[in-house]
């Protein structure tokens, strides 16, 4: 069979109604299977919106987004204890559920807490910033600011 | 294209039932087997749908698969249907059924986790195996148990049998897929048809899978051993020897095979219409 | 395209089409056609979606336990993925406060652990203290400590039995006042009956639109729907004064309508000064007392972890302070009251048992109080020191002795068992057969007589109880049956700061429990008893009742007539710094020998 020919028939072979509904099966499998995974929207935040100042922190509903000498960095605003988000009052973030409190950089200063806030993944893509609310920062994560 | 027979619709039924049994393995959790089947009912895309048809195109191939073999049964052929046809079918006949129990008890809710627990029951009283399968079958791990079969032990011996049934000739065409499925599609969207789940809480009476009724009212009449191995065994056998019967042999089986089958059936709708409450006699 | 592809594709796009719209179709029916909105989930502790909040929206606990962050099947059980109503409630507990599943909700590991473990040994849940009490008070045991609850329990050293149905006190307890422990039922009947209980709920409950919330703040009226009975702590607490019910005064003409549970009238007097203060029940009794420490007791002084020298000091010491580490209960207290404020490291009080006190402080050398309610900064008053606290001869008095106010005196009690009728046994809900009515004498506020409790300490008496028991048979005869009088030292709760003169104890032979001598004119002759209810004892010093513990008892002969010798000196030397009082015996016999160095005579 020349090459023509077998490119027919594989042609045929792909158009094919069982690949059609294959891929209505994998589409609404894929579906399926997503919607039973917990999942967290991306976070983005625009640089050139506003810059933030050291020592400043910026609630974005989920996360915050903080910066310190070493550059900014993203916290998941979800207190470890159980749950609840906490506030920032100028210097400490306080849980107003149970009271537990951490410092700038996300550590437990007291409080029935005993994990610090979870550092989260932060990627630069222009001036933009994308925080991921479900994956973890590598260690000491840092976006470098000027 | 020829009208689709019976063996055809039975192995269409089948695929869909497969696939969407692989779709149903993303969401279904082994650690909170009855929760997880109800979030895929109540809660994710697509659950509904994909259990719905996953569990009507079951059944019906099961349906198909007796209109399939009652049609072989009954002819009377020029050319012998092989002996391995013969026997590999009836073990994908058997295989099938317990495929389709070991979904019903994979619900984990009352009623499929008692059906499993019955199964096991009556599995103990095989003499000298019996203690060892009713443990191994129905302990604290039993989802896990009836989970490997069900996804991966009787689906490889499934796949190994029809392949050695029919060796994958061009059986199923689209037209004859969707011929034999529109009906779990249709069943779907049926109000009032939805895929049997129940709670946890005690339910009276506790009735098994449509095709088990028969071996449940079975072994409320007779002793477990009787009803529920001998009986059943019994039937297996006399499948069995079916092909090796001479002309006459084969005649008196006939008779035999189809009156035990009507029995069945007998039992079967009395058991669905007639019995209530801790099992009695209620109209 | 051929033909026969053709048809393939119009047989898959119709399969296709089908499923779609049986997909449409499904969510326009059964449990998604119910909401015209997508249904909405939590994330609950366990990290499960749950759908609850479709069907149960705006729904919220409080500030503690976020419905966002808890989700409800934490506590309530149930099948949170399934909008399905059967099913979604399959299992659902709609007080999982109650003690049989507070394991599971409140005392899931993680949370209050602990605190279900000691309440249910608690004796506000055991009632051992009510029912040894009767048990003794009616002669059916000898001693007033028995080990018997409402249900049986253990706390790996005793073990308390169940109470029985077999004698008078028992059956009194099961109808009149198995209502008041923790575990009992809530809403099972109209009132104030129906308002106790609920397990943790019955204390912790605070009530809001929709769900109620948790506080640890307490209110007083809160424990007034027990403790308005017998010593009836709270009421007294408050200035109320639970009267012979005359209803008076008039409000515009009318009788009093605001009555009090079983309409009951009332008077008002003064208060206790700590709640003149703003202070409630909690302020002074911690959890530790109030939720019980994991052990069984017989009564409740055993489980009461608080005393008045706690917060005031003793005359020879101040209060016992420790230092407070960071993962200490005085820490997480003060934190979930939010006003009262704490740091690692003050200095709180404790108590004797060793219960930090985190709202008494110990800052710049001076002790700070502060209210729970909201945290207000209080002076208090330390006794250390003080003449009338350091007073010889005065050593054995408890500080209710004098400072209790009044103190509600209930004199005799007649209890009445109609057997012709029913009434619900409260412990089994059932209506049985035998019903008690129960009506005092008369009442008393006014200068409680003094005795001895068991531990030594003197104190104001009132009566704990005093039955006159009747019994009306199904055949309509009245049989007046046995009398059981008895008497119990408690502290009313009625503090403040005057206290009486020294005569008004010294020279009043009806606070000494003597009664008003033998021409007293209120004695219940028809029941056998030659004195008069408030009477507690014989000249001789021989108790003329029972008393409600072992080793309580009243002044006994030595004691009265070293009272009595005081008391011929009070009426000049009226003062705690007077010297004759610095070593009486001695003043004493100069006054014998010197007899005309003081105008009453020496005699």
């Amino acid at each position: 069979m020349n090459f023509s020919e077998q490119r027919r028939r594989f042609l045929k072979k792909l158009f094919h109604p069982f690949t059609f509904l294959g891929a209505v099966a994998a589409y609404i499998t894929g579906k399926f299977a997503e919607s039973g995974r917990v999942k967290s929207k991306r976070v983005i935040y625009d640089l050139s919106d506003s810059h933030l100042k050291m020592g400043e922190v910026k609630d974005l509903g989920k996360v915050f987004l903080i910066r310190d000498e070493e550059g900014l960095f993203a916290l998941k605003a979800k207190c470890t204890h159980l749950g609840c988000k906490p506030i920032w009052n100028g210097k400490l973030f306080h849980c107003p559920c149970h009271g537990s409190e951490f410092d700038l950089e996300g550590d437990v200063v007291h409080g029935p807490a005993k994990r610090h806030l979870e550092a989260l993944l932060i990627k630069k893509s222009g001036d933009k910033l994308i925080i991921f609310p479900d994956r973890p920062a590598p260690f000491s994560q840092r976006v470098k600011v000027d | 294209m020829n009208p689709p027979t019976w063996g055809e619709l039975a192995l269409s039924t089948l695929i869909l039932s497969f696939v969407t049994g692989i779709a149903l393995l993303f969401n279904y959790d082994l650690s909170k087997p009855y929760k997880s089947v109800v979030a895929i009912h109540s809660i994710y895309a697509y659950g509904y749908l994909l259990r719905s048809l996953h569990y009507y195109s079951s059944n019906l191939s099961l349906v198909f698969l007796a209109l399939h073999a009652w049609k072989y049964f009954l002819k009377k052929y020029e050319v012998e249907v092989s002996l391995e046809y013969w026997f590999v079918g009836l073990l994908l006949f058997y295989i099938i059924v317990f495929e389709g129990f070991s979904g019903y008890v994979l619900r984990f809710d009352i009623e499929g986790f008692f059906a499993g627990r019955i199964a096991s029951q009556i599995a103990g009283k095989i003499p000298v195996i019996g203690g060892f399968l009713s443990d191994f079958l129905f302990n604290s791990k039993a989802p896990v148990t009836f989970y490997f079969f069900h996804v991966i032990i009787l689906p490889i011996f499934l796949l190994i049998f029809i392949y050695s049934h029919i060796r994958w000739q061009r059986y199923v065409t689209v037209e004859k897929f969707v011929i034999a499925n529109i009906l779990p599609v249709l069943f779907t969207i049926y109000p009032g048809l939805a895929p049997p789940l129940s709670h946890t809480l005690k339910i009276d009476p506790i009735k098994g899978p449509w095709f088990f009724l028969g071996i449940q009212e079975l072994v409320y009449l007779l002793p477990p051993f009787w009803g529920g191995i001998v009986i059943p065994l019994v039937f297996f056998l006399l499948w069995l020897i079916f092909p090796f019967a001479g002309e006459r042999g084969k005649n008196i089986l006939r008779i035999v095979l189809i009156f035990l089958i009507l029995t069945y059936a007998l039992l079967t709708i009395e058991a669905y219409f007639f019995r209530g409450p801790g099992w009695r006699l209620t109209i | 395209m051929e033909i026969d592809n053709l048809k393939k594709w119009i047989y898959s796009l119709i399969f296709i089409v089908a499923l779609f719209v049986s997909v449409y179709i499904f969510r326009e029916r059964e449990e998604w056609r119910r909401f015209s909105e997508k249904p909405i989930y939590v994330v609950n502790l366990n990290g499960e979606k749950e759908y609850c909040v479709t069907c149960h929206r705006n729904v919220d606990v409080d500030k503690s336990h976020p419905v966002k962050n808890f989700g409800c099947t934490i506590c309530h059980g149930g099948i949170g993925e399934s909008l399905n109503k059967k099913i979604a409630h399959t299992g659902v507990v709609e007080n999982p406060a109650r003690l049989e599943y507070a394991e599971k909700s409140c005392g899931r590991s993680g949370c209050h652990a602990e605190r279900v473990r000691e309440v249910k040994r608690s004796i506000m849940e055991t009632n051992t203290g009510i029912i040894s009490g009767l048990l003794y008070q009616w002669g059916v045991t000898s001693s007033p400590s028995s080990c018997i609850g409402i249900d049986s329990i253990s706390d790996g050293v005793r073990w308390c039995r169940k109470v029985g149905n077999k004698n008078y006190p028992e059956r009194q307890f099961r109808k009149f006042c198995a209502t008041c422990h923790i575990n009992k039922r809530k809403g099972d009947f109209r009132g104030e009956i129906g308002k106790r209980g609920g397990g943790c709920m019955d204390c912790h409950y605070e009530a809001k639109k929709g769900h109620p919330s948790f506080t640890t703040k307490i209110p007083v009226k809160r424990c007034q729907l027990c403790h308005n009975r017998s010593a009836r702590t709270a009421l007294s607490y408050q200035g109320i004064y639970e009267d012979d019910n005359y209803r008076t005064p008039y409000f515009h003409g009318l009788q009093r309508s605001d009555l009090l549970s079983s309409k009951r009238g009332w008077q008002r007097l003064l208060p206790d000064i700590h709640f003149e203060k703003g202070l409630t029940c909690i302020d002074c009794h911690t959890f530790r007392g109030t939720m019980g420490d994991g052990m069984l007791h017989y009564h409740m002084e055993e489980q009461i972890d608080i005393s008045c020298q706690d917060c005031h000091g003793s005359g020879e010491k101040p209060p016992d302070k420790k230092k407070v580490t960071s993962d200490s209960m005085a820490i997480k207290l003060a934190r979930e009251n939010g006003k009262v404020p704490l740091r690692t490291g003050d200095y709180v009080a404790v108590t004797k048992r060793g219960t930090e006190i985190y709202n008494l402080q110990y800052r710049n050398g001076k002790w700070i109080y502060f209210r729970k309610k909201d945290g207000k900064m209080m002076q208090i008053k330390i006794i250390t020191g003080t003449p009338y606290h350091t007073f010889r001869g005065h050593e054995k008095l408890a500080c209710s002795a004098c400072h209790a106010a009044w103190a509600p005196q209930c004199y005799g009690c007649h209890d009445k068992l109609d057997l012709g009728k029913s009434q619900y046994d409260k412990l089994t809900m059932k209506k049985t057969p035998g019903r008690w009515s129960e009506k005092a004498d008369f009442y008393r506020f006014e200068t409680p007589p003094l005795g001895v409790g068991a531990d030594g300490k003197v104190r104001p008496l009132t009566p704990g109880c005093q039955v006159m028991f009747s019994l009306k048979t199904t055949d309509g005869v009245f049989h007046q049956l046995n009398r059981h009088l008895g008497m119990a030292a408690f502290d009313p709760h009625t503090t403040r700061r005057e206290v009486p003169t020294c005569a008004q104890c010294h020279l009043n032979p009806y606070r000494l429990g003597l009664g008003n001598g033998e021409k007293d004119i209120q004695i219940p002759v028809r029941w056998g008893y030659r004195y008069a209810l408030y009477r507690v004892e014989s000249g001789d010093g021989e108790p003329l009742q029972k008393f409600s513990r072992t080793g309580a008892r009243p002044f006994n002969r030595r004691e009265l007539m070293r009272i009595k010798r005081a008391g011929e000196c009070v009426i000049c030397h009226n003062s705690y710094t007077d010297p004759i009082y610095r070593d009486f015996e001695k003043s004493y016999r100069y006054f014998k020998t010197h007899p005309d160095r003081c105008p009453a005579g020496g005699k």
